[in-house]
């Protein structure tokens, strides 16, 4: 995939991961892993921009006796999701025209 | 590798480039993702490797290009450390040459518009000369002398062509010494400034 592309989706692929309830960073990668290949120095850089953004916040807690951090979505980032939504909205319409374009000439 | 051995490496690679409040949290967060690999059932080896290539890691976190950035700066400054010390020791010869060399520019400047001074004053004589002999020769036509009132008013005729001929020469010859002391002052001054760039 086009790497800006790329960028461009793994904000709101980790989002996701995370809008019906807090996660961690191995699982995000798992959840994201049949969609989307993501390293874990990708998703560092990817959850303190986010934080920068107010789109989730962190929270340290003690599992199995050591420390984990747990993200969770904000207003804001269900906010930049629906913007995404709308945005790929019209993506899609636009794919639709391009491929339907590719059709008329093949027939 | 083993989980130690990848954090020591990491924290190596790490140190310098960042605060230990970064680095603390970058290694932490590198320490937590293999934990949760090996609790979920993957080898320490199998979860290290799964980190990925750690000089790449090195890179992504520290930025490559801000490297070759900052070791670039550490250079000039440690020029600039050497320059500073050579610039002292050695001010009492490279300062009195400088002095010397600005002494000379100031006299040449002097010269060049003394003589743009010299053409306007040759000027001022032939325009006053031929002036004078223009009223010398009507005051003599009007004594009745006209021999002599032609012939001074012909000379103040010549003295005139020649002040014409000055004007235009003092003219040029000014716009000549001013575009001279223009492009000698500017490329004195781009050498201070080019080495203010370079520094």
């Amino acid at each position: 995939m086009d790497a800006q592309l790329k960028r461009g989706l793994l904000d709101v692929c980790v989002l996701t991961a995370i809008k019906d309830d807090e996660s961690y960073g191995y699982k995000i990668i798992k959840d994201l892993k049949p969609y989307i290949s993501l390293s874990e120095s990708t998703l560092y850089t990817i959850l303190k921009r986010l934080e920068t953004g107010s789109m989730l916040t962190v929270r340290t807690a003690e599992h199995n006796g050591r420390l984990r951090k747990y993200y969770r979505i904000t207003d804001t980032g269900r906010e930049r999701l629906e913007d995404f939504k709308r945005e790929w909205r019209q993506v899609v319409s636009i794919y639709r025209f391009i491929t339907k374009e590719d059709e008329n000439d093949e027939g | 590798m083993t989980k130690a051995e990848f954090l020591s490496l990491l924290s190596e690679g790490l140190s310098g480039r960042m605060t230990d409040r970064e680095i603390n949290e970058h290694i932490n967060f590198y320490k937590e993702a293999i934990d949760d690999r090996i609790e979920d059932g993957i080898s320490e080896e199998d979860a290290v490797l799964d980190m990925g290539d750690i000089d790449r890691i090195i890179a992504d976190i520290a930025g490559e290009p801000v490297k070759a950035k900052e070791k670039e700066k550490k250079k000039k400054k440690k020029l600039k450390v050497w320059e500073t010390v050579l610039l002292i020791l050695g001010s009492p010869i490279w300062l009195s040459l400088l002095l010397s060399a600005f002494a000379v520019f100031i006299a040449l400047f002097a010269v060049l518009w003394s003589l743009v001074v010299a053409i306007w004053a040759v000027f001022a004589a032939f325009a006053g000369s031929a002036l004078g002999s223009f009223a010398a020769g009507t005051f003599f036509i009007i004594e009745g002398n006209l021999p002599s009132g032609l012939a001074t008013i012909a000379a103040g005729a010549v003295l005139g062509g020649l002040s014409i001929f000055t004007f235009f020469a003092s003219i040029a010859f000014t716009r000549a010494a001013a575009w001279i002391s223009e492009k000698t002052t500017n490329g004195i001054l781009s050498l201070f400034r080019k080495k203010e760039e370079t520094e």
